[in-house]
């Protein structure tokens, strides 16, 4: 149904590895491109996953990162746990700098290292006939994860068996002093059936632009979705930042400055919040007065936006 | 041997940091073999030697080129004042301090603090009132090298506290006007602002002051309320006693002067760790025809 996409990063790793139960009892699968060179933190995300028998996918030819000059690592690395753990399956990336032969070899090494299945997620690649050509004889059992932003219908219409999942990015990224209040995130949790689709994706309130690290925050700001049932179930998105942004220092004053906005709205009863694990956190700092560090932040902002799915798919079962 | 205009500016590229990042995590960078490749000078002179002679070859061109960058100023500062005139044990080198809206180049402490501004041959003047307006409220010395073309320039664009060094073709570097050590005219709060907050607090307690104790939220703005009332010079002096235990880089010493005088602002200001340090060392050791293969 659902397959968050994450770049794991420290911070990501954690948001998936403490949100193992909600994304196993809600049937949510991540994804997962490995972007730190050491997969010590991966592993650990991945036994929290196994435990509560939550299907992930691990991207094993990363676009970004430490590992986009070779996938050699991570095959290896997931090959060895293919036999221990039937939660884990592998995913190949088709970008614009693949060629089909290229993938089809990839997904070979795959099935002959005892894979049974892999998700090919289509990210700028265009040769579909090629590479459907290439893999005609695959005893893999395939599921195509579509990202929006580079695929079209003509495309999709290539891969019409099998698992089909939509991946759009709901989150604008800018500089944080330039978000406005309140933003429109996406519809795709509401409309995905209607597209042909069997599940549907994000990047959460990260996004699809990755980049190192980045220099220092002239403004804090606090990520948090909600959806509207008022407005057909869209989902929109606050930005709740600080006031005091001219100069990059005291990032923990600025975030009490925008968590004392986030509680503000919590209180006046009409957020559309969902009352998560993570805004019992936020309120929790703000009696506190604790500023936990930006990644730790970020880490409630995805948190929060996986648990407020999972609530939403959850009131769609009991309401239809 | 001239270097044309375009070739300068690629091999400047060679110290740039993301090299130095690219070598302290994988031993190896791709900018790097690019950067050798495209350069006929380096790559069709001596293609049997290492990585590091290849960087003191590049140097040693950008030093007598008439596009003098940046580097080659910031490599002079390094390899003449805080390695030669210094040492790691007694001196400090801070790279890029944010004061206010301006960031200074190059920073060393000692016995007081003494920012430098890089005006390399290519940089315009416009910015420099503001930046050294900036640089004044932080530091008790300020300085601006330029080349010897723009030394007069240089002087009637600056107050009369700040002083003025050139680089001379041959390398040296030669004060114009003396610049007065002035720790007095320092702002504490401009202070503050480039310090991490533990580094405050020990200064606060080393003049006697102390902060309640408040959630961390609430500590900028306790420290704010605190520096206001201190006087500058003292603040500045326990700036620089700080700051130089804080930020020393003395466990870097003979990290630094095992590898080629060329590459060690680069490397010094990247502040590898020692697993780091070993890959650097392993890199600039590369014969060149294996680095070209680097991707």
């Amino acid at each position: 149904m659902y397959y968050p996409y994450f770049r794991g990063k420290q911070f990501e790793l954690i948001a998936i590895r403490e949100s193992a139960e909600v994304l196993a009892s809600s049937g949510f699968v991540p994804i997962v491109e490995p972007v730190r060179e050491s997969l010590s933190s991966l592993e650990r995300t991945l036994s929290a996953l196994g435990e509560q028998k939550t299907e992930v996918v691990v991207i094993v030819n990363p676009l970004h990162g430490d590992h986009k000059a070779s996938s050699e690592s991570i095959v290896s690395f997931l090959a060895d746990r293919s036999t221990d753990s039937g939660t884990v399956s592998p995913g190949v990336l088709l970008t614009s700098d693949v060629a089909a032969p290229e993938a089809a070899a990839l997904l070979n090494r795959l099935e002959s290292d005892g894979f049974t299945a892999a998700t090919v997620v289509h990210a700028g690649f265009t040769d579909a006939r090629g590479f459907l050509a290439e893999i005609k004889f695959t005893q893999l059992s395939i599921r195509n994860a579509f990202f929006d932003k580079h695929t079209n219908l003509l495309y999709r219409r290539h891969f019409p068996d099998g698992q089909r999942v939509l991946i759009a990015d709901g989150f604008t990224q800018m500089k944080n002093a330039d978000y406005p209040p309140l933003e429109a995130f996406s519809d795709l949790h509401a409309t995905f059936t209607e597209r042909g689709m069997q599940g549907y994706g994000d990047f959460l309130t990260v996004g699809d632009n990755y980049s190192e690290g980045g220099g220092p925050a002239y403004a804090v700001a606090i990520h948090l979705t909600f959806i509207d049932p008022d407005q057909d179930n869209a989902m929109f998105v606050y930005h709740f930042k600080s006031d005091t942004n001219d100069t990059p220092t005291d990032p923990a004053g600025k975030f009490s400055q925008a968590l004392n906005k986030l509680i503000a709205k919590l209180d006046s009863g009409n957020s559309g919040l969902v009352d998560t694990s993570a805004i019992g956190e936020f309120r929790t700092l703000h009696e506190r007065g604790h500023f936990p560090g930006l990644g730790y932040v970020k880490k409630l902002s995805i948190k929060h936006h996986i648990e407020t799915l999972a609530h939403y798919h959850r009131s769609q079962i009991h309401a239809g | 041997m001239k270097l044309n205009r375009i070739e300068a500016a690629s091999l400047s590229k060679l110290f740039a940091a993301t090299v130095m990042r690219d070598f302290a995590k994988h031993a190896r960078s791709p900018q790097v073999a690019g950067i050798i490749s495209n350069s006929r000078t380096i790559s069709e002179t001596a293609p049997e030697i290492s990585v590091g002679s290849a960087f003191e070859l590049a140097f040693s061109l950008l030093r007598r080129s008439q596009f003098r960058c940046d580097y080659v100023y910031r490599s002079a500062l390094v390899q003449k004042l805080l390695l030669g005139r210094h040492t790691l044990s007694t001196a400090t080198l801070l790279n890029e301090v944010r004061t206010g809206t301006a960031v200074a180049d190059l920073t060393i402490l000692n016995g007081t603090s003494t920012a430098y501004e890089i005006k390399s041959d290519r940089d315009s003047l416009k910015r420099l009132d503001h930046q050294v307006r900036n640089y004044r409220k932080v530091f008790a010395t300020v300085n601006v090298i330029v080349n010897q073309s723009r030394v007069s320039e240089t002087i009637n664009r600056t107050p009369p506290d700040v002083g003025v060094l050139t680089l001379s073709d041959k390398f040296t570097i030669q004060t114009i006007r003396q610049p007065i050590d002035s720790p007095h005219r320092t702002d504490p709060i401009a202070i503050l602002d480039i310090l991490r907050a533990n580094e405050a607090i020990t200064i606060l307690e080393r003049l006697d002051r102390h902060i309640p104790a408040v959630p961390n939220t609430q500590i900028r703005s306790e420290l704010h309320r605190a520096f206001s009332t201190l006087d500058p010079a003292a603040v500045h002096d326990q700036m620089v006693n700080v700051l130089k235990k804080s930020r020393s880089q003395a466990h870097l010493r003979d990290f630094v002067s095992s590898i080629p005088n060329s590459a060690r602002a680069a490397a010094l200001v990247s502040n590898p760790s020692p697993d780091s340090q070993e890959r650097i060392k392993l890199a600039l050791n590369t014969p060149l025809t294996e680095a070209l293969a680097w991707k």
